[in-house]
């Protein structure tokens, strides 16, 4: 997971579309399908079940440092996250784990939600032991479900394009079809043969716009 | 007492243990020590001043008559100027003022920093000025010095501030400078003039290429190895030929030059920033540069806290930076401790300020996008 932090830090921290374009065709062209598959997954919506309240990240990072809670607000309110708070609070990884974003995600994530609160608690605090701190702000943020990587599909389109040498539409319509966290979603998407199913349909970032009501076309007309 | 004193009063920072007057006074110049008739770092012009580093927010020009550091005396010259009336003292000498015994002790923040240690009728204090615990190759390592009252700064004095190894720090602004010069650009690094250049140039590998800086940066470089630090070579970008290729070169330089006219030279560039501050992606976020390396001069949570203990004072009096925290923190730990008000944090934007010790906000915009409370979030 320690490339996929980098890449969500990375690409937090800037705005150019050129380095964000970069830094995704990098990641992706480096890591395995599997992994991009899940990176693109994150992108476009495809978050894993919430598995853990903030609150309850709060109570957990509190017995794991032995701070008070006035001093992890304190904390909170000089970030303005709580789970990168939280990640800046806990001591350093005693066992680094160097396992992909894919096997985190598949063995440690999703698992989460069937666990009763207790174990639960154990698991994450866990974890916790197992990651540096910008690998612990992104497994903060999947568990409970608020990862946001900000990335339009369009950029994403153009990222992945440029990984592959297809254009930018093929690859646009492609990521239209039903996501899957398998090696072979991203596969399909980079695949060189442009079937006619690529190249037929509408360009998905121009939606159609649908008048419902005569007033509306009067509105759109200025009258 | 000093006249202003009088006229506008003297705030006691504790009672001292032996006396009952306290041995350094909160004053609208500074911190005044009345038995010695000298003030530390004072903000106003004053006949006596003990300085604990060079920096613009410790070191005023005006006053009469300064002491400071041996090892720090160069800088201070090129700060305050050919005029001032620089007294200057080795680590650990003792100078006697009033009957009243001053001595410095490296604080490990900048080349020539100390803390100011203060004994009258034997009860001792010592002011911290600015340090850190890690080591740094262009200044002699932090001393703890046991007192009985502790002035200490608190720049970073919340538990979110840990810094990472420092030689991991030097191995991302490495990886950085190596990826400029692979993509044909030139690495820019802004960093505060005095202390964190030098560091920084101290501590890169320059075998990746040559070290170019303002100069602003190279000044204090050649008093640095006037002072005998080891420093890799550096030139000022007036020393190279005429339509020079930039690339690959760094560039230390102040944060103020970011936009300006002197960098227009270098073509593309990548632009990084090193400070304490970079540590949280708020404050990455609302500098606009490429990068942020978060490599303070100042004391961490866990650095404060050890000098604190390591201090065995009966009386911490917390300055600058995130004093309310830290007094409460101390104070429901057992330990007596308040707050006291000095204008040691900065101004900010000033490339003149301490650059660790002027916070970067971040803007409103960002930190309004990444608020969300404990249970807001949900």
């Amino acid at each position: 997971m320690r490339h996929f932090a980098r890449l969500f830090l990375e690409l937090d921290e800037t705005t150019a579309a050129n380095v964000q374009i970069a830094l995704l065709r990098d990641y992706l062209g480096r890591v395995s399908p599997k992994d991009a598959a899940w990176c693109i997954g994150l992108i476009i919506g495809h978050r894993p079940r919430r598995s853990a309240l903030a609150k309850q990240l709060a109570q957990w990072c509190i017995e794991a440092t032995q701070i008070p809670p006035w001093l992890l607000e304190e904390s909170r309110r000089e970030v303005g996250d709580l789970g990168e708070t939280i990640a800046l609070l806990l001591p350093a990884a005693t066992v680094p784990n160097e396992a992909s974003l894919s096997d985190w995600i598949a063995n440690r994530i999703l698992p989460l939600v069937e666990l009763g609160e207790q174990d639960r608690k154990e698991f994450v605090m866990a974890c916790w032991q197992e990651l540096d701190a910008p690998q612990r702000l992104v497994f903060n943020k999947l568990i409970t479900g608020t990862l946001k990587m900000r990335i339009a599909e369009k950029l994403l389109a153009t990222a992945i394009a440029r990984l592959c040498g297809l254009s930018a539409e093929v690859i646009a319509t492609r990521l239209r079809e039903p996501w899957h966290a398998s090696e072979g979603y991203f596969q399909s998407l980079i695949k060189k043969e442009v079937a006619d199913a690529d190249n037929c349909r509408p360009y998905p970032f121009c939606q159609f716009r649908s008048l419902t009501s005569e007033e509306s076309l009067h509105r759109e007309r200025g009258s | 007492m000093p006249l202003e004193s009088c006229l506008l009063g003297t705030v006691g920072l504790g009672e001292s243990m032996k006396s009952g007057k306290p041995l350094i006074q909160e004053t609208p110049s500074g911190l005044y020590c009345e038995q010695g008739d000298f003030y530390i770092d004072p903000w106003r012009r004053v006949p006596h001043a003990v300085i604990t580093h060079a920096h613009a927010d410790h070191a005023r020009p005006g006053s009469a008559k300064y002491l400071a550091t041996r090892e720090g005396r160069r800088i201070l010259r090129t700060r305050l100027g050919p005029s001032a009336d620089i007294e200057t003292a080795s680590y650990e000498q003792t100078v006697i003022r009033n009957g009243v015994s001053v001595s410095f002790h490296p604080a490990g923040h900048v080349l020539g920093s100390a803390q100011v240690r203060i004994e009258f009728k034997g009860e001792v204090w010592v002011v911290s000025g600015d340090y850190k615990i890690e080591p740094d190759p262009t200044c002699a390592p932090f001393e703890h010095v046991k007192c009985h009252t502790f002035i200490t700064e608190c720049t970073f004095g919340l538990p979110i501030y840990q810094w990472p190894k420092q030689q991991e720090i030097f191995d991302d602004i490495n990886r950085w400078w190596r990826q400029c010069r692979s993509e044909g650009r030139v690495a820019v690094l802004l960093a505060y003039s005095l202390g964190k250049a030098q560091r920084l140039i101290a501590g890169v590998d320059p075998l990746i290429g040559p070290i170019y800086c303002h100069p602003s940066v190279e000044q204090l470089n050649q008093d640095y190895r006037a002072s005998g630090i080891a420093l890799p070579p550096t030139w000022l970008p007036s020393q190279a030929p005429a339509r020079k290729d930039w690339s690959g070169v760094l560039v230390v330089a102040p944060p103020s030059v970011a936009n300006s006219e002197w960098m227009s030279r270098f073509g593309l560039a990548s632009f990084a920033i090193a400070s304490g501050w970079m540590l949280t992606r708020a404050t990455r976020r609302s500098r606009s540069v490429d990068c942020g390396f978060p490599l303070s001069d100042h004391a961490d949570w866990p650095g404060l806290l050890k000098a604190i203990d390591e201090s065995q004072a009966e009386q911490i009096l917390v300055t600058h930076g995130q004093t309310g925290p830290m007094v409460r923190w101390l104070t429901e730990n057992g330990r007596q401790a308040r707050a006291v008000v000095t204008q040691f944090s900065g101004e900010k934007g000033s490339d003149e300020m301490d650059q660790d010790a002027a916070p970067i906000q971040p803007s409103e915009r960002s930190r309004e996008r990444e608020t969300h409370g404990p249970v807001a979030s949900q």
